[in-house]
């Protein structure tokens, strides 16, 4: 295709400048990098879009909303069902792997899990990696370490691929470059990508030419890597088996075509039977992205047998706490792992529509983010993302397990609040979001509350005073006017009008 | 490293003492099995059904590649081993997948892959491919056109249905859902086809069930 | 399951004798003629409206701000405000949820757990006891049209969409709906202030999903949206007013006589 003005230095420039402006924004506070977001017109563009698109295509795949219904009781029930057994669960999944033949670690620390990882590509000599998806080894950072110790990761998944190439980290859990436009992902795959005799591919904003320069590039990687990284979606304790939802066929490529695969999963995802399956599937796909189902849909049970011709020689599973044994501890919170990252909630937050994934400043944005993020890492360095939002509960009537998200984080504002002493399972940083002036005005509010005439006066002071009002109220009047007391208060209207308090025979509390 | 495992399993297990029993619900009554829906979202996948029959699907495929003048590698499966033979006597370009295909040759100069299906799935239009010693895992992965062989006789109405009729049976290297041709939109929500797998996916659909008199 | 705040099924009461009615403390101070109009209203159809002094926040402000303590301190108050047994309707989808839906967490394990459970179950939304308790006969129509705009916890704590709908067009109204009718306007209690940024953004889309219905009336059953919405429109001197349904029924009543 031809292009005007067709510029590769000037090209090169931009690909560096959103590079660096990602840079800059990762440095910032929560409520700058939202500020900077918002201010994005193409970028609001970009995930209003997004959003309304998922929307439509999940509303459009649940046409039976009964089924809808009965689905997602089910989806609830099979995840706290397995998570009702989760220690049983877990022996019995390292068991029967063990039996097929999958080597099985445990890690309790993002740390352990990076090493695991490590140590059995050094054991291999593996130095070159191809990654599926992964929403894991994003939450570990696997390939920072990975890179450190001298081993290349590539990521293969198209978006986790345009992301890694643009030094940036996905703003989406099932759709990672979901913040880029066409004409943004042409500037870099034209700059940054690289074929395997060296040369650059040649521009284009054509996406099915796009996806084929990828593609022609990912497949030597594929045939050539010592080793595949994947994530899991679902893991079978009965009969050892890990099961893996995907589109592209990278990940496919990435557990068949070299010789070790490593798979990374949460603790949390295990569930008992193949008949816990489908259903999870189905709501999973319908979910995310309004699929009935994925294009592929793997369910790993051992390494290669005698006799066959392909797939890896050596399949390990890499089962990562770091955190989650805490959540599931909380009474209150311990829904959380529930979560099967099918990313509805974000599809439908109006929060995330309009700062988009990438303000959160974590690996899981959107509602689902809002709850793991300050459990793993502690209220204390991601308590403000809890109060981004409005509790309307858009996430929580999407969910296709029922997570109550909102309930959720709502608990979290607590537990950021909470003066009560902190103990070994408590999520780290409890109490630490309590501002003595906030608190202050609490408690004043309460005592205003609490008692009717303190009440009544107040409310006979506020409209008595109407007149001096002030104009302005800091956040809320930059764009809305000051919202006026009535002259009078319903309570005194009330009683004005002879409205009776309580029914005769039943007296006045006061 | 136990230390992780035990510790992980006790906090588990602290936890699992305070909780409340969880409900159960049952499974939905299954779906009709209806041939038209599946190959209703096949099409929508951007798959092609092909239907033939038991005495006719050979020549179908090998005419269809005729045209195409591509490389075929064929499993050894009974299906694999006939498709073969047929080819050959046709005169196509076709090879066994076996040891003497390099990962590199595969990737390189295979064009088409066959494979045999176990059962279909109508509510999805999946294809249920177990992979072991005759039905290779990349022959249906590496090609950019991969061909899927299925009897008429083994669609079953949805995966709930296949896992019932499954039962405890051992589970294969690779239990594969096949539901269409390798996809993304990652770009912008735009669908393209063929992202790292096939670009093409051919449904051979043989009707077993009613043989014409 | 265990919960299941979307799709409602509850039982309703046949039309009592006497209610009480929550002002709420937004209505209270803003807007309280739309509380007044609501006791007429019901007054009208021969319920008696109860109308305690003693009550004042539902203390939804301080729960949903992680403030539990506090936020128990003042709904103790109303528990003891609305102690008898009858229905209390509540001018706000929030705050009836607050009581509907929160209380029962709110007052887990504490002395007054299963009164406030008990307050829960005879908790109603305004239009909710419109639709369903008092099921009126439907009034002719007035030509009117107004924007209907349904706070997030009518909807979907409370699960009352339809009930607004209903009431609305029941009194002879035509009801019109903004483009993404389902999206929070971003009012959220102290999410306006403490997230203003992407508040105002919210409000500001939603007050150009208003604006577009080309209608000069927007109705609601939630103070804070409408305060929101229209606070947004006002300053961007779009001339649209904004109303509680309470006072539109009542005039729609009035009219009708
Ligand atoms: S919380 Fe629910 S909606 Fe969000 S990603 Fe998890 S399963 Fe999906």
């Amino acid at each position: 295709m031809t292009v005007q003005n067709y510029d590769p230095a000037l090209m090169a420039a931009q690909v560096d400048n959103d590079e660096k402006a990602f840079a800059d924004l990762r440095q910032r506070h929560f409520k700058a990098r939202a500020k900077l977001s918002l201010e994005n017109e193409q970028l609001r563009g970009s995930f209003l879009g997004a959003t309304d698109f998922l929307q439509a295509k999940r509303r459009a795949v649940f046409e039976d909303t009964s089924e809808l219904e009965h689905l997602r009781d089910r989806g609830e029930a099979i995840r706290q069902q397995s998570l009702a057994q989760l220690p049983d669960l877990l022996e019995t999944l390292e068991k029967n792997l063990t039996a097929n033949g999958i080597q099985v670690h445990w890690a309790e620390t993002a740390e352990q899990a990076c090493a695991h990882v490590h140590s059995i590509l050094a054991a291999n000599n593996a130095r070159t990696v191809v990654k599926g998806k992964s929403m894991v080894s994003e939450e570990i950072e696997l390939n920072h370490y990975l890179e450190k110790q001298g081993i290349e990761c590539l990521e293969s998944d198209m978006g986790e691929y345009l992301v890694q190439l643009a030094k940036e980290m996905p703003s989406h859990i099932i759709m990672p470059a979901i913040h880029k436009t066409t004409a943004q992902i042409a500037r870099l795959m034209h700059s940054r990508a690289e074929r395997s005799d060296g040369q650059p591919v040649p521009y284009t904003e054509d996406v099915d030419e796009l996806i084929g320069n990828a593609r022609a590039i990912l497949r030597d990687k594929f045939a050539s890597a010592d080793a595949g990284i994947s994530g899991v979606n679902m893991a079978i304790a009965n009969t050892g088996t890990l099961c893996l939802v995907e589109n592209e066929g990278n990940g496919r490529m990435s557990t068949t075509a070299p010789p070790i695969h490593i798979a990374i999963t949460g603790i949390e995802k295990v569930v008992a039977d193949l008949a816990d399956v489908p259903d999870l599937l189905s709501l999973l796909t319908r979910s995310a992205t309004g699929q009935h189902i994925s294009t592929y849909f793997n369910m790993i049970s051992s390494p290669r047998k005698t006799g066959e011709l392909d797939g890896p020689e050596q399949v390990h599973l890499v089962l990562v706490d770091n955190g989650r044994s805490r959540m599931f501890n909380h009474p209150q919170l311990k829904p959380t792992l529930q979560c099967i990252r099918c990313g509805a909630c974000m599809n439908h937050c109006p929060v995330y529509a309009r700062i988009g994934g990438h303000a959160y400043g974590s690996t899981y944005p959107g509602p689902i983010g809002q709850v793991v993020t300050p459990q793993m890492q502690g209220l204390d360095k991601q308590g403000e993302l809890v109060s981004a939002c409005t509790l309307n509960g858009a996430c929580g009537e999407a969910c296709p397990v029922r997570i109550p998200l909102p309930k959720l984080i709502r608990e979290l504002r607590h537990e950021a609040n909470s003066t009560a002493p902190a103990s070994e399972l408590d999520i780290p940083g409890k109490g630490s979001q309590r501002h003595l002036g906030e608190a202050v005005v609490w408690k004043g509010w309460a005592l205003a509350h609490q008692y009717g005439p303190v009440y009544r006066s107040m409310t006979w002071a506020l409209s008595r005073g109407r007149s001096l009002m002030p104009h302005r109220l800091g956040a809320w009047t930059a764009t809305r006017t000051m919202p006026m007391p009535a002259e009078k208060s319903l309570h005194e209207l009330a009683k004005a009008a002879g409205i009776q308090q309580q029914p005769s025979g039943v007296e006045d509390p006061s | 490293m136990s230390d992780a495992r035990n510790a992980i399993l006790q906090r588990l297990r602290q936890g699992q003492a305070q909780q409340a029993k969880p409900v159960e619900v049952p499974l939905r009554s299954p779906s009709q099995v209806s041939l038209e829906d599946f190959c209703e979202h096949l099409q929508n996948a951007h798959a092609q059904v092909i239907h033939c029959r038991p005495s006719d699907w050979l020549s179908t495929v090998v005419q269809r590649l005729a045209s195409h003048g591509t490389s075929l590698a064929c499993g050894r499966s009974a299906e694999g081993q006939q498709l073969h033979q047929a080819a050959l006597e046709q005169g196509l370009n076709v090879c066994w997948y076996d040891e003497q295909l390099d990962k590199q040759q595969l990737f390189d100069q295979v064009d088409v892959g066959f494979s045999v299906a176990q059962a279909g799935l109508a509510a999805t239009g999946s294809l249920v491919v177990e992979t072991g010693p005759d039905e290779p895992r990349m022959l249906s992965l590496v090609p950019p056109l991969s061909i899927v062989l299925l009897r008429r006789s083994t669609l079953l109405a949805d995966f709930n249905a296949y896992v019932q009729q499954r039962g405890d049976a051992a589970m294969p290297t690779n239990l594969l859902l096949i539901s269409g041709p390798s996809k993304t939109a990652d770009i912008q929500q735009t669908l393209a086809y063929g992202a790292h797998g096939p670009k093409e996916l051919w449904v051979l659909l043989v009707n077993d069930v009613e043989e014409p008199a | 399951m265990a919960q299941q705040p979307f799709t409602r099924c509850r039982d309703y009461p046949a039309r009592p004798q006497q209610v009480y009615l929550m002002g709420t403390c937004l209505v209270d101070s803003f807007d309280p003629q739309a509380g007044m109009d609501a006791i007429q209203f019901l007054q009208h159809h021969g319920v008696e409206v109860l109308f305690p002094q003693q009550q004042s926040c539902c203390g939804q402000p301080a729960f949903n701000s992680g403030f539990d303590d506090e936020a128990r301190q003042v709904a103790r108050q109303q528990l003891k405000a609305f102690a008898a047994d009858i229905p209390v309707v509540v001018m706000m989808g929030s705050c009836a949820a607050m009581l509907h839906c929160d209380y029962a967490r709110l007052f887990e394990g504490q002395p007054e757990e299963a009164q406030a459970k008990a307050l829960a179950a005879r908790t109603f939304e305004f239009t909710e006891f419109v639709d369903r308790v008092l099921c009126l006969p439907p009034l002719p129509a007035s030509g009117e049209r107004v924007v209907l705009h349904t706070s997030c916890s009518a909807r979907r704590s409370m699960g009352v969409a339809e009930c607004h709908q209903r009431v609305l067009q029941n009194s002879g109204v035509e009801v019109v709906e903004p483009n993404r009718v389902t999206e929070c306007c971003g009012f959220g209690g102290t999410f306006a202030l403490k997230q203003g940024d992407i508040s105002a953004a919210m409000a500001c889309d939603k007050a150009e999903a208003v604006a577009a219905c080309g209608v000069d009336t927007l109705v609601s059953a939630d103070c804070g949206c409408l305060m929101n919405i229209g606070g947004t429109l006002a300053k961007q001197g779009r001339p649209i007013k904004t109303r509680h349904i309470a006072s539109l029924l009542r005039q729609r009543q009035e009219e009708s006589l």
